[in-house]
């Protein structure tokens, strides 16, 4: 028995690597910085966290990250919907095609695609060009260095995060219901909202999660594209970090940032178990 | 009008009123690039009529189906309901009830919602939704079921629901798309006498798709066989059964053995009763396993085919016992006998010869068309 137990053991020992390695590089960081955010000055202190609440500074900069995240989000679905569904009606090979389209970008570089926009959105890019040869403005707008950059390019990104679940999703979908809509009555349209688009829910809700999550700790594209005209959590956290090297500061912003997300999280899980359960 | 509409499918439930379309398709042509689907099709199903459209997969009968749905495009025909003519009629527009393999039930919605879905369509208001889904779910054996999920019912209840939903609207015309075939055999079989009685009920035009020989006996008035997108024999079940107009048909429904009659070896078949019938050289004759008399050497009565065999095996299979045995001129044959204890103590051994009869009015010549015998759909 001890022998088998023995050799048992050793067998299964490898096993435990993943579980090692979760607590080494996630875990235990994660514990680290969540003590250090309470951490102020050398003491034990919530100096951190009350100075988010005092400093109106901070309270808009989490405001900000949320609204061009809700902003970004929404663009997406408004994009993203229409995209998956005409590539889910193509046939097999068109899908295919149109899929690596997508996925194309997916694979690029993030930092290429933000400085690709920075040159197309700049005061003498192609836009302001063409509006100017249109006759349709007088003088460049201001569309890098703002939110309306900073959201074009975050869009643009996270296209294929939400195209995918939700294709994957339509793909499931028995066209055999949208059938016996129409055969029962129901016209193009109100087969379209009324049994397919429920029927896409659950990936259009994975989807806009992944978007509203991805976008809420988004670094890049913000600084290079908001010409330090759109500040966001990240930004703030590196600062604290490069500017002030206040690693309790930035600590806490990072638990704030966790604890938005989880409670998202939390509430999304609620509420996809509440729809499935309907 | 409006009150006709109300009282309808409940009236007809209660005393089985006809209120049924004729449905008249002409001259139906259907092509997928070099596969023909449908190869000029003419049908007309009557008033109140249970047509069953059976073949083998790639036979244009689904493809038929689709064209009277709405969701196939025929390249050239007619498709009229009544007096209506329905070619390029959008599908929300033709007033067909319709049954599908999958039942596709939607999911998102509750057994009551999904029976009301086409009366909410039809602006029908929530109170007589109501009553009338409830009506027709006690005609399929579901009442009470109204507030279940979809993903609470077994398969035969939503069966079940799929045809109260395909009835509930008064369709003037029900097709069903092979709707028992996902269900065990013995469900099957309690739902084609449900199915039965149900059409009896609300004397409604039912056309149904299958390729379930024995399904389509049961269940139809009229038969329709079809391979490589014709309709090759239109008949009533027993009509179709005892006299197939082809080899194809007799091949397809039931089990028989064509033999080439006027080829036969005369050692094997015995035609000497029979004068002058069956010289067509080109004529198969069907033997049915089930027609076939086990008889004595010296056996002889005028109208009778006579074979003579070796029994090669005797094969049990609880309600019947089937002898195989080959005929001297090499041609398997089978016969089918009930499994009573006096039948198995006469049944002959293995290695035994056997002398078969069969009355002529048991069997029928057919013409052989199996020679291009379409390859399955491409």
């Amino acid at each position: 028995m001890a022998i088998a137990g023995k050799s048992h053991g050793v067998r299964i020992w490898p096993l435990a690597a993943p579980g090692i390695a979760l607590v080494s590089f996630v875990v235990l960081p994660f514990l680290w910085l969540g003590g250090l955010s309470f951490i102020a000055g050398g003491e034990i202190s919530l100096a951190n966290y009350t100075r988010m609440i005092e400093n109106s500074s901070y309270q808009a900069i989490i405001l900000r990250t949320l609204q061009l995240s809700a902003i970004v989000t929404l663009v997406v679905i408004v994009i993203g919907y229409p995209t998956a569904y005409y590539i889910n009606t193509r046939s097999r090979i068109a899908a295919t095609f149109l899929l690596g389209c997508v996925a194309i970008p997916f694979w690029t570089s993030l930092l290429v695609r933000t400085y690709a926009w920075m040159v197309i959105l700049q005061r003498n890019g192609i836009v302001n060009g063409w509006l100017q040869d249109l006759g349709l403005i007088e003088r460049p707008l201001r569309l890098s260095n703002s939110f309306l950059g900073t959201s074009v390019g975050m869009i643009h990104i996270m296209l294929p995060f939400f195209i995918f679940p939700l294709y994957s999703a339509m793909k499931q979908i028995d066209m055999d219901l949208v059938r016996a809509a129409r055969g029962l009555g129901a016209s193009r349209t109100n087969a379209f909202w009324q049994i397919f688009v429920p029927l896409s829910g659950p990936g259009l809700f994975a989807g806009s999660l992944l978007t509203f999550v991805l976008c809420l700790g988004f670094y890049v594209t913000p600084q290079l594209l908001g010409g330090g005209n759109v500040t966001v959590i990240s930004m703030k956290i590196q600062e604290n970090i490069t500017n002030y090297s206040d690693w309790g500061a930035a600590s806490a912003l990072g638990v704030v940032l966790l604890v938005i997300v989880g409670v998202l999280l939390f509430g999304a899980s609620r509420l996809g178990a509440r729809l499935g359960a309907q | 009008m409006p009150a006709a509409r109300s009282t309808g499918i409940n009236g007809r439930l209660a005393e089985g009123r006809d209120l049924a379309a004729v449905v008249t398709i002409s001259h139906l042509v259907k092509k997928y690039g070099a596969f023909t689907a449908l190869s000029d099709v003419s049908l007309t199903v009557g008033a109140g009529e249970f047509l069953t459209l059976l073949g083998p997969s790639g036979s244009g009968k689904t493809t038929l189906l689709m064209s009277l749905a709405g969701f196939a495009d025929p390249d050239s025909g007619s498709i009229r309901i009544g007096d209506r003519e329905i070619m390029g009629v959008e599908p929300h527009k033709r007033n067909i009830g319709m049954v599908f393999q999958s039942y596709a039930l939607f999911p998102h919605m509750t057994v009551g919602e999904n029976v009301a879905y086409p009366l909410k369509l039809r602006g029908v208001g929530r109170a007589d939704r109501e009553d009338r889904s409830r009506r027709v779910l006690s005609a399929v054996q579901m009442p009470g079921y109204e507030n279940r999920r979809i993903d609470q019912l077994s398969g035969g209840q939503r069966q079940r629901v799929a045809v109260a939903r395909a009835i509930v609207f008064e369709p003037d015309i029900i097709l069903m798309d092979e709707p028992l075939s996902a269900l065990d055999k013995k469900l099957r079989e309690e739902l084609q006498i449900e199915l039965k009685h149900l059409h009896r009920r609300l004397g409604s035009t039912i056309i149904y798709v299958t390729h379930d020989q024995k399904e389509a006996l049961t269940l139809s008035d009229r038969i329709a066989v079809m391979n490589r997108g014709q309709i090759v024999q239109i008949a009533k079940p027993q009509e179709m059964y005892e006299h197939p107009a082809s080899a194809f048909v007799a091949d397809f429904i039931g089990y028989s053995l064509l033999l080439p009659i006027a080829r036969s070896d005369s050692s094997s078949v015995d035609k000497s009763q029979l004068g002058a019938l069956a010289d067509n050289p080109y004529a198969l004759l069907v033997v049915r396993p089930e027609k076939l008399d086990i008889v004595s050497e010296d056996h002889r009565q005028p109208g009778h085919f006579y074979f003579t065999s070796e029994v090669k095996d005797v094969v049990y299979q609880g309600d019947i016992v089937m002898v195989y045995a080959r005929l001297k001129s090499g041609e398997d044959i089978v016969v089918r006998r009930d499994s009573r204890f006096a039948t198995l103590q006469a049944l002959p051994r293995g290695g035994s010869p056997m002398r078969l009869a069969l009355h002529q009015s048991d069997t029928s010549l057919v013409t052989d068309d199996r020679a291009g015998v379409a390859p399955l759909a491409s």
